[in-house]
């Protein structure tokens, strides 16, 4: 797994430096400092940082044999990464609403490719976690519950993204609200099936697993730590190249 | 001795007779250990970093969340530093060096970096390190290219 995250850092190292290289070379808007909102974006790197203490603890309740806590903890991973998510998903309908997308200018070919590669590195380390904590879940009631649960509070983040933030085009309205309805629906199933469960068998994890999950999770957060300095910190005020009008007048 | 080898030793060579003495003990030699621009507290720093970061204790969840924390709180710094109009020049610096203090927080103590086997610092250091020279490269040779 280091090997691996070794050449991750390549790769994110190429995509950061042609970021970098292509910084105030758009020709067209929008501009970094039209559309970049530190606090938001604040709040996500927030979250990405707590969901890497999350999993620690989780690997750390493995490893002391309670695997009952480390599943909660590898689920509470899992939701703060998707909470993440939802972050990236309604940040990138903004930019889309205020005219970015990744054909727009160099600006926006560059961040979304960049940021576009980190949030499906979390989507696949957030999958990973969920079916850690699947397999891992004792007898049939139980893992049937959790998977409702789980397949509920996707739905209803779908649901709530779409209708409540307008941040799906196709969800939008009465679509979205059906959808987080069905969530709510499915995560109650879930749930009842959960808590009726004999939980007769032993819950195991393997501590191997886990901690190469782990170290993927982390790999994933310090790479977020670099792109929130490097894109929304350090370069968030960048404008138009010089002798270049604002709107590509 | 000829007269040449007598020149020669009397030229270059200093016998002792007491002018310098062997030290008996490390610590009474000409340079003791732990002694440089910090003296002693080099070697104490070591020992405080290693108690800190539960040297061969297995860590608790307190330390974990203690760790997370100050990462939460440098996140902080940062984002209230982005606002401080008055850093000019230093802005960019202090940014990356609270993002590397975060980034070998991360690696060393929640990817257990610091307590795990020297080869696999090496292949990650390695990886990172090629990651940079080609960072650096890229963003030379644009430059250079362009003016």
């Amino acid at each position: 797994m280091w090997a691996f995250l070794a050449s991750d850092v390549m790769f994110f190292g190429s995509l950061i430096s042609a970021y970098l290289i292509y910084r105030n070379q758009s020709l067209s808007g929008p501009y970094p400092n039209e559309i970049i909102d530190v606090p938001v974006t604040s709040i996500s790197t927030f979250v990405l940082l707590m969901s890497s203490l999350a999993m620690v603890l989780a690997l750390y309740y493995v490893k002391e044999g309670n695997a009952r806590l480390g599943r909660i903890w590898i689920l509470g991973t899992a939701f703060l990464g998707s909470v993440f998510l939802s972050f990236q998903v309604f940040e990138f309908n903004e930019f889309a609403h205020h005219g970015l997308t990744p054909r727009t200018n160099l600006f926006g070919t560059t961040f979304f490719t960049l940021t576009g590669f980190h949030g499906a590195h979390v989507t696949l380390g957030v999958a990973w976690l969920l079916m850690t904590a699947l397999v891992a879940t004792g007898n049939g009631r139980e893992k049937v519950g959790l998977g409702l649960s789980i397949a509920g509070f996707y739905a209803g983040a779908v649901g709530v993204l779409g209708a409540f933030f307008d941040s799906i085009p196709p969800l939008e309205g009465a679509p979205g609200l059906v959808i987080f309805l069905a969530g709510i629906a499915l995560l109650l199933a879930g749930m009842y099936n959960l808590m009726t469960s004999s939980k007769q068998e032993k819950v195991t994890l393997n501590g191997l697993d886990l901690e190469i999950a782990g170290l993927y999770w982390h790999f994933v957060d310090i790479v977020w730590i670099v792109i929130f300095t490097v894109v929304y910190l350090i370069a968030a005020n960048d404008g138009p190249p010089p002798g270049v009008l604002p709107h590509g007048g | 001795m000829s007269m040449l080898s007598k020149i020669w030793h009397a030229l270059l060579f200093h016998p002792s007779k007491g002018w310098y003495n062997l030290p008996k003990t490390p610590s009474s030699g000409a340079n003791p250990p732990g002694e440089g621009p910090f003296g002693a507290m080099s070697a104490k720093g070591k020992q405080w970093a290693n108690e800190v970061t539960y040297g061969g204790r297995h860590a608790t969840p307190r330390f974990y969340v203690g760790v997370g924390i100050i990462l939460g709180a440098i996140t902080l710094v940062e984002v209230w530093l982005f606002n401080v109009q008055s850093l000019g020049a230093f802005f960019v610096p202090i940014l990356l060096i609270l993002s590397a203090v975060k980034f070998v927080m991360v690696v060393g103590l929640f990817m257990h970096l610091r307590f795990d086997p020297k080869g696999f610092s090496f292949v990650f250091g390695a990886g990172m390190a090629l990651g940079l020279a080609v960072f650096v490269s890229l963003l030379t040779l644009f430059f250079k290219l362009n003016g």
